[in-house]
């Protein structure tokens, strides 16, 4: 087993609203090896990107609370508990992240040579020229053609995929040992989709970087992740690794979310599959499991009590009250009542 | 760029010579005798010579064509026809340089200190600093600048004499005509800034600053800052074209002697070769001061500059 | 295979309690709160912001005061008595009395009428004109667009005071040469916003659906354009009667605004600017006036665009 880079603790996130407290992520742990790549999954709202911007604590201080409990240990040390200086030494150095949109992610009014060697004149003492060599080098290294031009444009001049590479080639110019990708597809187009994950996979191998994918769709996910999560309403539902949730999932919500990826071998002409209704209001989060009042196998006891955790295998484990015993099965997929037993 | 700018200057010229063209005929074709004040008394032969010498017996276009020639090859923005003597190129020599070191300097401040109150309270949203700095830009957008200046040369000047009330020549006569001009504009600058930092702040790319590992100091210097200052350029382009218009009233006020002064003193005496000389005047300092921005607006905003080199 | 811990902490004892109830009374768009049409969510914004309700209560309370004060004092606005000249305020005369012995305060008011029925015309000539004229731009297109662009940059890029001292000389100093003057240049900023409004909103998926629908211009028009280009015009049209009422002083100061012996609260300051230094009440009431309308205005328009911005809906 690899070494354990990242270890979130029981992370609890609330912001303040005009409504009231809201409570985005409501204790999740996992943690996170070195050259992994994890996957979050859920539809939007339901803190993915909270807790990943939680953990770099990129959060605005100012109607942020959270739980003093929580804890996100980076190598044993709770980055929680850091100076905001010793979290500026940290980000962009050891923990980068790239954000959904790189239309609105770069500064509009700095060149994007600048904007990539800045990260690496934060962190390292090295010369004005040296940085831009190295700036250089990473927006060869992120494929983008006539890089040395390219220095000195604007983000305007570039194109969505080319921002993306860009905004990839700022994350990673001090070689992180952890990447946080927030959505960093769903943006741009399909075909530049699978080109910008494919760079972001072998970047990954090149630098041996941890890294944790947010995203909402299951199908970026399949070629890249080695762990998948799946979160909703602000708690983890479901993790298991790729091929336990891709073939063996035990969490209604997951299948839910799987059955709405189209898949392009499927012949016969049934409609596409979509989850009706909406995300619970996390101002007021249920009692019960959230899902519960979407779910086609919904029992009463889901509305009343949050279900434990079942473990499957080593790697697989769910919140769900259909693997109690006493649970009424009638109808369930023929897979998921295997992986009951 | 060289082409942008170009375009931007044929198009200021047309707009300058529209502006000369629709001032003339307005004023010069403006019902009653410009002169009959002057000449009422004389003899009617030495009424036709003065007549005559103001171009007075031809008809409109003809004195047109007359004086748009001497403009365009003389520079010549005509002759006063109440005072003898006097020329709107006399008074646009002497005293364009007063009011423009007034607008200017009060400019200096609307904008300096705007831009810094506004970012302060941004930057401390929701604080008390940002509370007071609120409501006194709230105060001083409803207060019209005479006002203040009153208030100003009643108290500063008259009750506690700390400064001249009046009169122009050293130092701390600026001092109340600066301060008065330039109340107004800094709510303003403040008001904007303020709203237009808050928006920056929120921007996606901010956030990738501070992930980047940026201090809040740097995020503030190299990333906030400029990019919250570029609506604000905008704005000084009208406030630049506005600082003669500013002198209007504070320069009666103050008995300064400067444009302002004597273009409203032209309109009460009805002076009107001085009304359409100080006019056009005006037209080119606001239109040229319009490209000038637009230009700064270009150098500062790379997606204009690029964009519009172009084309 | 696989391992399987369910540990329960608890007996449940009802039977029911694993009966399969599906998605019985799904939550999602039927829950939640009675949707609130578009203008009472505004309203109800509105009504929370106490600045902005502040600012009307003063408003209505100035109106009030500028028609019922003159009848409350019965003083004659024009009546001159030698005999009471620069007088301080006192019971008789609640503002005092001006170089010529006349009431300030009935002065007050009746320059105050006129003040804000000069600002309230040339916000409904601009209004007219530039809602007009941007939404016959926007909507049309082509050359009707361009056409009206050329003007308002053309306009827009002349002095606006040196228009209105031109325009009151030609047109000799009355109220009508004030209000056209004025109205002249305001409406370009309006008719750009307008027509900004309308090409937004035109591009935007709903627009586009309806006219794909087949719905009518005049229906797109009345459904969709109208209440969303609505909210900020009238954010444009508070913000716009205290600047024309400044406009207005600011004339009347320079002596380009209305003439004796009709009066304003411009030609008021104007008037008791002279006297400042010795009788500073006749300078101090018009200008009270003046600041107050002015903060009312601002109040309520800040509290508008407030209530109208879908950033801060909740």
């Amino acid at each position: 087993m690899k070494e354990k880079i990242l270890e979130v603790k029981n992370l609890e996130v609330s912001f303040k609203t005009y409504a009231g407290i809201s409570h985005a992520v409501r204790g999740i742990d996992f943690n996170l090896h070195k050259g992994e790549t994890l996957a979050i999954v859920g539809e939007s709202g339901c803190g993915k990107t909270v807790s990943s911007k939680a953990i770099m604590r990129l959060l605005p201080e100012s109607n942020t609370l959270i739980n003093e409990n929580s804890e996100v240990l980076f190598h044993g040390e709770d980055l929680l508990k850091k100076s905001e200086n010793e979290m500026v030494s940290i980000r962009g150095s050891k923990i980068s992240m790239i954000f959904q949109d790189p239309m609105t992610s770069l500064n509009p009014t700095m060149k994007i040579g600048d904007q990539i060697a800045e990260s690496i004149l934060i962190h390292r003492q090295i010369s004005k020229e040296e940085a831009y060599k190295e700036a250089l080098e990473m927006l060869q290294l992120v494929k983008i053609p006539n890089a040395e031009k390219r220095m000195k444009q604007y983000p305007f001049e570039f194109s969505g995929g080319m921002r993306q590479r860009a905004m990839i080639a700022i994350a990673l110019a001090c070689k992180p040992e952890i990447l946080i990708a927030d959505e960093p597809t769903t943006a741009l187009d399909v075909t530049i989709q699978a080109q910008i994950m494919e760079l972001i996979g072998e970047l990954q191998k090149e630098l041996d970087m941890a890294m944790i994918l947010v995203t909402h769709d299951l199908g970026v996910v399949a070629s890249v992740a080695d762990k998948i999560q799946v979160m909703y309403a602000g708690k983890i539902v479901e993790r298991g690794d790729v091929r336990e949730i891709f073939y063996q999932s035990t969490h209604p919500y997951t299948r839910a979310l799987l059955d709405s990826v189209p898949k392009i071998h499927s012949t016969n002409k049934e409609t596409l599959y979509s989850l009706k209704g909406t995300p619970p209001d996390l101002i007021n989060p249920p009692v019960g499991c959230s899902f519960a009042p979407r779910c086609e196998y919904g029992m009463n006891i889901c509305r009343k009590k949050y279900p434990e955790l079942t473990k499957f295998s080593d790697t697989q484990e769910c919140n769900c009250w259909l693997h109690d015993p006493r649970a009424d099965v009638r109808n369930l997929p023929e897979n998921m009542i295997r992986r009951r037993q | 760029m060289v082409k942008f700018i170009g375009k931007r200057l044929a198009y200021a010229v047309l707009t300058l010579f529209l502006i000369t063209t629709a001032t003339f005929f307005l004023v010069a074709g403006a019902p009653g005798d410009p002169i009959a004040a002057k000449v009422g008394q004389m003899p009617e032969q030495a009424q036709e010579i003065i007549r005559e010498k103001y171009g007075l017996d031809q008809p409109v276009v003809k004195r047109y064509t007359t004086y748009m020639k001497n403009l365009l090859t003389t520079g010549d923005f005509g002759e006063s026809i109440i005072y003898t003597g006097q020329s709107a190129n006399d008074i646009i020599k002497n005293n364009t340089l007063v009011s423009a070191k007034i607008g200017l300097l009060g400019l200096l401040f609307q904008v300096t200190i705007g831009i810094s109150l506004g970012m302060v309270a941004a930057l401390n949203r929701g604080k008390p600093v940002d509370h007071v700095i609120r409501v006194l830009v709230v105060l001083a957008i409803c207060v019209p600048s005479f006002v203040f200046a009153s208030v100003l040369q009643y108290f500063l000047a008259f009750k506690w004499k700390l400064v001249p009330v009046f009169g122009w020549g050293e130092l701390k006569h600026y001092i109340l005509p600066v301060a008065a001009y330039a109340i107004g504009g800094i709510a303003s600058y403040t008001k904007y800034m303020r709203s237009s930092t808050l928006s920056v702040i929120g921007e996606d790319y901010i956030i990738t600053a501070k992930a980047k590992g940026c201090t809040k100091k740097r995020v503030v210097r190299k990333h906030v800052l400029r990019n919250a200052m570029l609506p604000i350029i905008t704005m000084i382009g009208p406030s630049l074209a506005g600082i003669f218009a500013g002198s209007f009233i504070l320069e009666r006020m103050f008995a300064i002697p400067g444009l302002g002064f004597y273009y409203v003193k032209a309109v009460s005496d009805n002076d009107y070769t001085m009304v359409i000389g100080l006019t056009i005047f005006f037209a080119i300092l606001f239109v040229g001061s319009l490209i000038v921005v637009d230009i700064l607006y270009g150098i500062v905003d790379p997606r204009i500059r690029v964009a519009k080199g172009k084309k | 295979m696989s391992t399987k811990e369910v540990v329960m902490t608890e007996e449940w004892n009802e039977s029911d309690d694993f009966e399969r109830v599906g998605t019985e009374g799904l939550s999602g768009e039927d829950i939640g709160e009675k949707s609130l049409t578009y203008w009472a969510d505004v309203w109800r914004r509105f009504r929370e912001n106490k600045l902005a309700i502040f600012g009307l209560i003063l408003l209505a309370v100035i109106v009030v005061i500028l028609f019922v004060g003159p009848l409350i004092t019965g003083q004659d606005y024009q009546l001159i008595d030698a005999s009471i000249k620069n007088q301080g305020p006192s019971s008789a005369h609640w503002f005092g009395t001006d170089d010529m012995g006349r009431d300030l305060f009935t002065r007050v008011c009746v320059g105050g009428r006129i003040s804000i029925y000069i600002g309230l015309c040339c916000t409904l000539v601009m209004f007219v004109i530039g809602a007009l004229l941007g939404a016959l731009a926007g909507l049309k297109g082509g050359l009707v667009d361009d056409i009206i662009m050329r003007i308002c940059e053309f306009i827009g890029n002349l002095p606006y005071l040196i228009i209105v001292v031109i325009l009151s000389m030609v047109l000799g100093r009355s109220m009508f040469s004030l209000v056209f003057a004025m109205s002249l240049t305001a409406w370009v900023g309006t008719a750009r916003m307008v027509r900004g409004q309308i090409l937004q909103i035109k591009e935007q998926d709903y627009v586009q659906a309806a006219t794909a629908l087949g719905a009518s211009t005049g229906r797109i028009i009345i459904k969709h354009l109208l209440p969303n280009t609505l909210g900020i015009i009238m954010v444009d049209i508070t913000m716009s009667v205290p600047g024309f009422i400044f406009s207005e002083a600011f004339l009347s100061y320079i002596g380009l605004g209305v003439r004796p012996p009709e009066t304003s609260w411009g030609a008021l300051a104007s008037a008791g600017q002279q006297q400042l230094m010795f009788y500073p009440h006749e300078l101090f009431f018009p200008c009270l006036m003046i600041v107050l309308t002015m903060l009312t205005f601002h109040l309520i328009g800040d509290g508008l665009s407030d209530a109208l911005d879908p950033k801060l809906r909740k």
